[in-house]
C-alpha cells in the first residue's frame, strides 16, 4: 500500500517524528558531553531524520517564512 | 484547554494542536526561551480561551486539525483580534501555499517537524519582522544548548 505525499497518514508520521526529533534536540542539549547515553540519542535522532528524509518534499527546509510585506 | 503561564517574559503563545505530544514539545520549548504558553487541543478550545480574555499574544496555529482547520479558526480568532501574530505549523506546506500563493501581514508559517531553533525563530520573526532571537533567560534548560548553537 502506498500513501501519497499529502496523505493523512503522512501527516500523522510527521506529527508522530516531530515530537521523536524534538525532544532528542531537547535532550541532548540537556546530557552532559560526555554521558554515556549520548550516543544512543544520537541513534534515534538519526533515525527520525532518515525517516523524515522519505516523507519530505524537497522544499520543505523546517525555516520559518514571513509574510511578504513585512520582509 | 490547559492554562499555566507561569512568568512570561516576551509574551504568551496560543499553542493550538490535537496532537498532545507536539503541544508538550512546543510548551518546552516556548518555556525555555522565556515565552508563556496556553494549550487548546482544536479549534473550538481555541476560541474559547480567546474568549476568556486571556493574555494571547501569538497565535501557534496547526492546519491539519479535525472539527475546524487551523485556517479557519486563525480566520475566526483574527477578526477578534486582527493584531494577533499568527504562525502556521504544518506537515503540508505545499498545501498551505497552493491554497493561499501569499501569507498575510502578521502571519508566517513553519514546516512541522520544527527545530528548537527554527520555533524561537520563527515566533522572533512575528514579533519583530525580521530575525532576532533572544536568549533564553538564565538556568534555563535551553540556555546551554543555546551558547551551543549561537556561540554566545
Amino acid at each position: 500500500m502506498t500513501h501519497g505525499i499529502e496523505s493523512p497518514e503522512v501527516h500523522r508520521l510527521k506529527n508522530q517524528l516531530a515530537i521523536v526529533l524534538g525532544f532528542c534536540e531537547l535532550l541532548l542539549a540537556e546530557l552532559p558531553a560526555d554521558s554515556t547515553h549520548r550516543a544512543d540519542v544520537l541513534q534515534i535522532e538519526q533515525a527520525g531524520k532518515s525517516a523524515l528524509a522519505i516523507l519530505r518534499t524537497p522544499h520543505e527546509d523546517g525555516q520559518a517564512k514571513l509574510a511578504p510585506e513585512a520582509e | 484547554m490547559k492554562i499555566d503561564l507561569g512568568t512570561p517574559t516576551r509574551g504568551v503563545v496560543l499553542v493550538v494542536d490535537d496532537e498532545p505530544g507536539v503541544r508538550q514539545l512546543a510548551r518546552r520549548i516556548l518555556e525555555g526561551g522565556g515565552y508563556g504558553v496556553i494549550e487548546a487541543g482544536d479549534g473550538q478550545q481555541a476560541l474559547d480561551v480567546m474568549a476568556s480574555q486571556a493574555q494571547v499574544d501569538f497565535l501557534m496555529a496547526d492546519l491539519d486539525m479535525p472539527v475546524m482547520r487551523g485556517e479557519e479558526m486563525a480566520v475566526k480568532i483574527r477578526k477578534l483580534r486582527p493584531e494577533l501574530k499568527v504562525l502556521y505549523v504544518t506537515a503540508h506546506s505545499e498545501v498551505l501555499f497552493r491554497e493561499r500563493p501569499e501569507l498575510l501581514e502578521g502571519e508566517a508559517f513553519l514546516d512541522k517537524p520544527f527545530t528548537v531553533t527554527g520555533l524561537l525563530e520563527a515566533v522572533s520573526l512575528l514579533k519583530v519582522g525580521y530575525l532576532k532571537t533572544p536568549p533564553p533567560p538564565p538556568e534555563s534548560a535551553l540556555t546551554r544548548f543555546w551558547k551551543k548553537v549561537t556561540g554566545r
